[in-house]
């Protein structure tokens, strides 16, 4: 009996196999033919892949994408995988492309990982920008994003103009992310312009608050003389201020935070934490999905046929800066 | 009448759990159907064979690390370092081709790394006797830290072209196209398939997994079966490693990140009992097809990213429940239901 | 040659002085066996007299410290189970130790299948198999994944793959533990096609009966000595009691019941579709009912059901004349049941936890004030039960893993009693004890009985349900095939229901 239904089992096996192995697809494509908005409006989907899909900073750009779709009638959706393997990413956009994106918005896990895909995606007639991090070796069309490195730069002046140009500082991280790590590089150099301040150590915060809060605290332990933290990723700034308070130092060891999370907010309120870098990141994603939308109607007439001529209209780099929230302007920021 | 039906329940049951590749084969065709079925607006972009490529690509890392877990699993065994051996693999065979080293010889070399866990991995459990679970928990974090140390975070890049041609190109022959990895993946599963069922020294998993004991007596050297299953492992997860820097064209240290658990979900719901003695390869392969057939569905389906892991996980509670039901145990709930 | 080395000549197995200590104890002391070609040598002993360690060093597990194994006059010392595989020594241990998921060739020929370059060659190793099989008369298919066959299929697979080693000498350690009166019966007849084949048997048990029915010769051995070697038909089951526990055993079973009290617990109209139906019967206080019947009969699931283990499909509960809703066993124990379960290692026992925690497992409010455990009551209350049922163990806080067979039972059935039940059921209450420890099990139930419990056994062993009930109910297929009392009942008056012939 069981004999019977493995023949089958492998019947079907090959079946699948052979038909997976032959015909063309529903939906090839031949390159160099023009998206036509054919499809209805409300199924024009365009995809932005985020990464560490579950972090709190990504609220604000999930609302630009569903905003911008609102406002311009489209489909949009946000989507990501949970960690920040760059495969994954690669698995979504590959999906996405084989069911017929009219644009695609990437934030790369890794500059490079994600190059042949973006690549794949161009070829086919899918626009593709990326966001908050860039893939600089692709051919996407256009980078929207803070600059991890200025931003970086940014942070560092400011650290150290709260700890008076002179002192021990630490940094917290997630150490691998490779935006973090540009981010760290800016704090780096910034830093480096003062003789008088030493990186001491530099935390895994393991993007979460509880574990920065354990990490800044062993962190003061082995730096008793620790000035301040300069933290680039979102969970390290409340963990720092958590172990700061703690130590009973609130508002003596200073802390630059990252964006701009209600906890992160409120601390500033508090006065634990001086300053938080917020970027931009809502109008990243209402100003791609706005950039997308526009070059797919070929409505940035910079010549007539863009894509007979091969340059498309778009801009290569739009920085949208970075924004310093204070306890002056803090109270704006709450979502 | 009612005894009747009990034979009937009874009976469906005993084919279930004799039957499991026919059962998930079946699950994968009605979740396709469903998928198809839920597809607002009329274009279908789930079935399509585009789709069905993108899938295949996509779980052919997976698969072949899924080969080698179902031998430990088999086995008694459990292997957690195999997403941080991933992305070893990757890193020692692209750091060589960097420095100049020939491809062939990269690969090789990355391969042997894998091998290189995979001992490590027998020898602590099978030489020193610590449980597998604590031990390849340890080699887990120590290889990915490794990785992290090797190349400071920064993904290695500059690869010779030649790499990412040969381990991804479509091969045309005519109007039939296969990725490479695609059809390393299945060459992989059913080699590896066929050689369980038949090959003898391969089979002796199904003893020292069924009864260490009295496999012992018998006259199995238990620790090099085991070993094997580890060193076999690591090989091939260093394989999907080199498969997977050559689709980025880049090896990164947080690659193969979580894949251990998909992948020993995959062998659990493919028939795999994590107590050992039972388990087929093209089960937990189907497993695997499962787990990545509804999570394309899903993205096409536009399901809540937040939604994702609720669904996964509760395919999996489902697939080992299935196992464990029997008719007492749905009497007692249609009882407590009317309670 | 003299007659000494004529008789050395026959012998297949000649064991001189064999001696094996362990931390602690001496195992084997100076022990003297011998076997001839096609006997069946049955070895008998209390638990701890030293069957399964000499089982295990004829085996290559354990090494002997002194002495001489002699395999047809060649002297061999096994170091590793192969070894003593390859010299002619086969073993069937109790556990078994067939892989579930391969099939009945495989585990057969394990590691010694057939193969062409690695790869199994299927239809020969079936084929092999199926010979094998068949030329002992057992229908099995070798292709049959043995996950999927009975116990006693099991069991006959494993003989099997001791055999095809043919070997000189097949040693079993308790084969019948775990099968049924007709099962037994063909592995028997197995038995004997083998020793009329020149195959010699060292059959290990405690079963009296089955040495009587089986064996030529038998040897008792008590605290790793030989008391004695005697051929079977020249002393009686009296005589062998006495070598094996070293005094004479006044009573195997206790007086029985003389009169009734009055109606404790009736069953009407009892079932559990699809196992059993229409079990009606009435339990009378201080008397000891009996269930027998062939395993498969359903007498396990009926006291199950009335322990709320199992839920009913139908029929009613009634104590002391009150019908008692009974869905799980908590309410079967807040109405005054206890049960004690077949398998006690895996559903009567915490084997991890000491003496004391098994102890005062089943009543633990009785030692807790709001909610808190009194250390002391419970230490002060398991001293007591201890010295009152006479378990034995080095202290309180022995893990009851490590008791012997008797004296766990003796803990079941203490700790039920904490409870203060008012009906008892006992399945297989002797199950895996030896000679001694049975007898003061019996003694306990019916002591028990005549202080009012009411009590039911359900046994497997004719002569204990025989010896120890007042009434005897007999299940067939899920029904009552008949009742008997204490006066009408025999052997073979309780098979013949059993089988499903008339009364």
């Amino acid at each position: 009996m069981s004999k019977a239904l493995n023949i089958i089992l492998a019947i079907a096996t090959v079946v699948f196999a052979v038909l997976y192995l032959t015909a063309r697809s529903a939906t090839h494509k031949e390159p160099s033919a023009p998206v036509q908005p054919v499809t209805p409006a409300a199924e024009e989907e365009y995809v932005f892949i985020a990464v560490s899909v579950g972090n709190a900073y990504w609220i604000d750009a999930r609302d630009g994408v569903e905003d911008a779709a609102k406002a311009l009638g489209v489909k949009g959706t946000f989507t990501g995988p949970q960690g920040s393997d760059v495969k994954q990413q690669v698995d979504i956009m590959e999906t996405a492309i084989t069911r017929g994106a009219k644009g695609i918005i990437v934030v790369p896990a890794e500059p490079e990982g994600v190059v042949p895909s973006i690549n794949r995606a161009i070829d086919a007639g899918i626009p593709v920008i990326t966001v908050d991090t860039d893939s600089p070796n692709s051919k996407r069309y256009t980078f929207i994003g803070t600059g991890n490195y200025a931003a970086g730069l940014i942070g560092g002046d400011l650290l150290a103009q709260e700890i008076s140009g002179r002192g021990e500082v630490a940094l917290l991280m997630i150490p691998g992310q490779w935006n973090l790590e540009e981010r760290k590089r800016g704090y780096r150099d910034a830093v480096a312009k003062y003789p008088d301040i030493k990186i001491v150590a530099v935390g895994n915060d393991r993007a979460e608050e509880g574990q920065a809060a354990a990490e800044a605290k062993s962190i003061l332990q082995a730096h008793p003389n620790l000035a301040g933290f300069g933290c680039v990723d979102a969970a390290g700034g409340a963990g720092a201020a958590v172990a700061v308070g703690d130590a009973g130092k609130g508002g003596t060891v200073k802390i630059i935070a990252m964006d701009r999370n209600d906890a992160t907010l409120d601390l500033i309120k508090k006065g634990l934490i001086q300053a938080s870098l917020a970027q931009r990141s809502y109008t990243m994603a209402y100003l791609a999905m706005q950039m997308l939308y526009d070059l797919n109607r070929d409505r940035i007439k910079m010549v007539a046929d863009w894509r007979g001529a091969k340059t498309c209209p778009l801009p290569t780099l739009v920085d949208t800066g970075t924004v310093v929230i204070t306890p002056e302007n803090v109270n704006y920021f709450y979502h | 009448m009612r005894r009747d039906m009990n034979r009937l329940t009874d009976g469906i049951g005993a084919f279930l759990k004799g039957h499991r590749e026919v059962v998930i084969l079946l699950v994968v065709m009605l979740v396709c159907a469903g998928f198809y079925i839920l597809q607002r607006g009329g274009r279908n972009q789930f079935m399509t064979v585009d789709n069905w490529r993108v899938i295949a690509v996509n779980i052919s890392t997976d698969a072949l690390m899924v080969v080698g877990m179902t031998l430990v699993i088999i086995a008694g065994g459990f292997d957690l370092s195999v997403g941080s051996t991933l992305a070893l693999g990757g890193i020692v065979t692209c750091k060589l081709m960097v420095i100049g080293v020939p491809i062939p010889i990269a690969i090789a070399v990355g391969l042997l790394s894998g091998a290189l866990v995979g001992i490590v991995n027998g020898f602590i459990i099978t030489k020193i006797g610590v449980n597998p679970l604590i031990t390849t928990l340890g080699t887990m974090i120590i290889v990915r830290g490794v990785c992290l140390v090797a190349i400071q975070a920064n993904p290695v890049t500059g690869l010779p072209s030649a790499f990412a041609k040969i381990a991804d190109t479509m091969r045309l022959t005519s109007t039939f196209t296969v990725a490479y990895p695609v059809l390393i993946m299945l060459v992989t599963v059913v080699v590896a398939d066929l050689m369980l069922r038949h090959f003898k020294f391969l089979r002796q998993v199904y003893y020292v997994g069924g009864n260490e004991e009295a496999a012992r007596f018998s006259g199995i050297n238990v620790d090099r079966v085991r070993s094997f299953t580890y060193i076999v492992t690591g090989v091939l997860a260093a394989a999907a490693g080199v498969v997977n820097s050559s689709r980025l064209i880049s090896a990164s240290a947080n690659a193969g990140e979580r894949a251990e658990l998909r992948v020993i979900s995959a062998a659990v719901i493919g028939g795999a009992s994590l107590s050992g003695g039972a388990g087929t390869i093209l089960g937990a392969f189907l497993g695997l097809l499962l787990v990545g057939v509804i999570e394309n569905g899903m993205e096409i389906l536009g399901v809540n990213i937040y939604m994702k892991n609720i669904i996964l996980g509760s395919i999996l509670i489902l697939a080992v429940t299935i196992d464990r039901i029997n008719r007492d145990m749905i009497k007692r709930f249609l009882y407590w239901l009317k309670k | 040659m003299s007659s000494h080395d004529r008789v050395r000549a026959r012998e297949v197995l000649h064991i001189e002085h064999l001696s094996k200590a362990f931390p602690g104890v001496q195992a084997l002391d100076d022990v003297c066996l011998s076997v001839r070609k096609g006997e069946i040598h049955a070895l008998i002993g209390e638990n701890g007299a030293g069957k399964s360690t000499l089982m295990k060093t004829l085996a290559g597990i354990h090494q002997k410290d002194r002495g001489l194994i002699l395999l047809d006059g060649m002297p061999i010392d096994p170091r590793t189970p192969a070894e003593a595989q390859a010299f002619g020594i086969s073993t069937v241990h109790q556990e078994l130790s067939l892989a579930p998921n391969l099939t009945v060739a495989e585990n057969i020929f394990v590691r010694r299948e057939p193969t062409a370059i690695g790869f199994i060659r299927w239809h020969e190793l079936h084929r092999r198999a199926g010979e094998f099989l068949h030329s002992f008369n057992v229908r099995i298919s070798p292709a049959a994944q043995v996950g999927t066959l009975s116990i006693a299929m099991q069991q006959i697979v494993e003989i099997a793959r001791a055999l095809s080693f043919e070997p000189k000498v097949l040693i079993l350690d308790e084969p019948t533990s775990t099968l049924a009166e007709d099962e037994v019966g063909q592995l028997f007849k197995i038995l004997r096609d083998l020793s009329a084949k020149g195959i010699s048997i060292i059959y290990i048990t405690h079963k009296l009966k089955e040495v009587f029915e089986l064996a030529h010769t038998v040897t008792v051995l008590r605290d790793g000595k030989v008391v004695g070697t005697k051929a079977v038909g020249s002393i009686t089951m009296d005589e062998v009691v006495r070598m094996m526990v070293g005094r004479e055993l006044k009573q195997m079973y206790p007086e029985k019941g003389a009169r009734k009290g009055r109606e404790l617990l009736h069953i009407e109209r009892l079932r559990l579709d699809g196992v059993f139906e229409d079990i009606s019967f009435t339990l009378y206080e201080g008397e000891i009912l009996g269930m027998a019947g062939l395993v498969g009969a359903g007498r396990s699931q009926v006291s199950q059901t009335i322990f709320g283990y199992l839920r009913k499909d139908g029929g009613r509960v009634l104590l002391d004349g009150k019908e008692v809703p009974i869905d799980s066993p908590g309410d079967a124990v807040r109405a005054g049941l206890a049960y004690l379960p077949e398998d006690r290692k895996r559903a009567g026992m915490f084997l991890k936890m000491t003496v004391t925690d098994n102890l005062v497992s089943a009543n633990l409010n009785d030692y807790s004030r709001v909610g808190f455990l009194s250390g002391r009551a419970v230490t002060t209350a398991a001293r007591k039960i201890v010295e009152q049922f006479r378990i034995r163990t080095p202290s309180l806080r022995q893990r009851v893993s490590f008791l012997s067979g008797g004296n766990q039972q003796k803990l079941l059935i203490a700790r039920w009693l904490g409870v203060k039940p008012r009906v008892l059921i006992a399945d297989e209450p002797t199950r895996g004890i030896d000679v001694g420890a049975k007898a003061e099990i019996h003694a306990l139930l019916r002591q028990l009985c005549n202080e009012g419990i009411g009590i039911i056994v359900i046994s497997s062993e004719l002569p204990e349900i025989l010896g120890m009930c007042d009434r005897i109910l007999v299940l067939h297929e899920g029904r009552i095939a008949g009742e008997l009392s204490s006066e009408n009942a025999s052997e073979e008056a309780v098979m013949r229901l059993a089988t499903g012939h008339a009364a």
